[in-house]
């Protein structure tokens, strides 16, 4: 079993192989851009389906993410950044902007949070009640705290690594976590 | 009476992401093409912006006749100044009997009368 040095040495490590891989991709390397694709794409997929609920928009977002992560090869500076976190945001960033575009009648600014009123994609799949019901209670979650539950269970991130993807302080995360874990145990035991 | 069963929060997330797990989207393959082609074109488009210039040599300044060198265009300037100078001077020798066998009779007498012939463009004028 690792433990958390080892774990987060395997965090840098792989980070450091994407930034690798994209300078090799920006020194004219496809081979660099199959390889990324391969780690990179899958993730960046499953994000933008968990928020959008629904896959061909979640594909198009994807594509969309790796695209400007091409774009930047050659601008991309080692070490500022990891690559997935950067990666992490864009593809949060436009799965909102997608939500937004959806409702043209509302006010971009009374639009707090990026849920979509329709059931999520995952939601929709589960045969259990019981996972329908914990589905629908993370999804109610405030945005922060979705994510944080999302990149620690279904992601299976370490708490300095979803700090990292959140811009915050790995007792933040665990803040977060703790209110999330509160909150459902509430809405789970009121059913 | 029975207790209710505590929640286990921890059981739960596991079987709801055992669940998530099962319907996952697959990358497809249609996805990835899509995205190794806007790669292959990234790099297309970055290769053309960051090409080296060209190392062909650069030529000296000066007249270049014809794409000549500086040698062979002096060469060839010297030889037509020639032909013109040798051609003017012929002409001005031979100037007023062609004219005349060109038809131009009387500005042939004119220049014969003047100063044993030759050209001049002032001579109707004058």
């Amino acid at each position: 079993m690792l433990d958390a040095s080892s774990d987060a040495a395997l965090e840098i490590s792989s980070a450091d192989e994407d930034a690798l891989l994209l300078s090799k991709f920006a020194a004219g390397d496809q081979g660099a851009a199959r390889e990324l694709t391969d780690r990179l794409l899958p993730g960046v997929l499953r994000q933008a389906w968990r928020i959008l609920g629904d896959e061909a928009e979640a594909e198009d977002v994807a594509q969309d993410a790796m695209l400007r992560l091409w774009r930047q090869a050659g601008d991309w500076r080692a070490g500022e950044a990891r690559i997935s976190t950067w990666l992490y945001r864009v593809t949060h960033n436009l799965c909102i902007d997608r939500i937004r575009k959806r409702r043209p009648t509302t006010a971009i600014e009374n639009v707090a949070e990026p849920e979509d009123p329709t059931p999520s994609a995952l939601e929709r799949l589960l045969n259990s009640e019981e996972s329908r019901a914990l589905a629908r209670a993370i999804l109610a979650l405030p945005e922060r705290q979705r994510q944080a539950v999302v990149l620690r269970h279904f992601e299976g991130l370490s708490n300095p690594k979803i700090g990292d993807r959140l811009e915050c302080s790995v007792e933040a995360v665990e803040s977060l976590l703790a209110r999330a874990r509160r909150q459902l145990t509430v809405d789970m035991n009121e059913k | 009476m029975t207790d209710k069963i505590p929640f286990d929060l921890d059981a739960a997330l596991a079987a709801l992401e055992q669940d998530e797990r099962a319907v996952w989207p697959k990358v497809s393959e249609k996805l990835q093409m899509r995205v190794l082609g806007d790669a292959a074109e990234v790099a297309v488009a970055r290769a053309r912006t960051t090409a080296p210039v060209s190392r062909a040599p650069v030529r000296s300044g000066g007249f270049h006749w014809f794409g000549l060198s500086d040698v062979w265009s002096g060469a060839a300037i010297a030889a037509v100044t020639l032909c013109l100078f040798v051609g003017f001077g012929v002409g001005y020798e031979a100037g007023p009997e062609l004219m005349a066998q060109a038809g131009l009779g009387d500005t042939a007498i004119a220049f014969a009368e003047d100063d044993g012939g030759g050209f001049s463009p002032f001579e109707d004028v004058l």
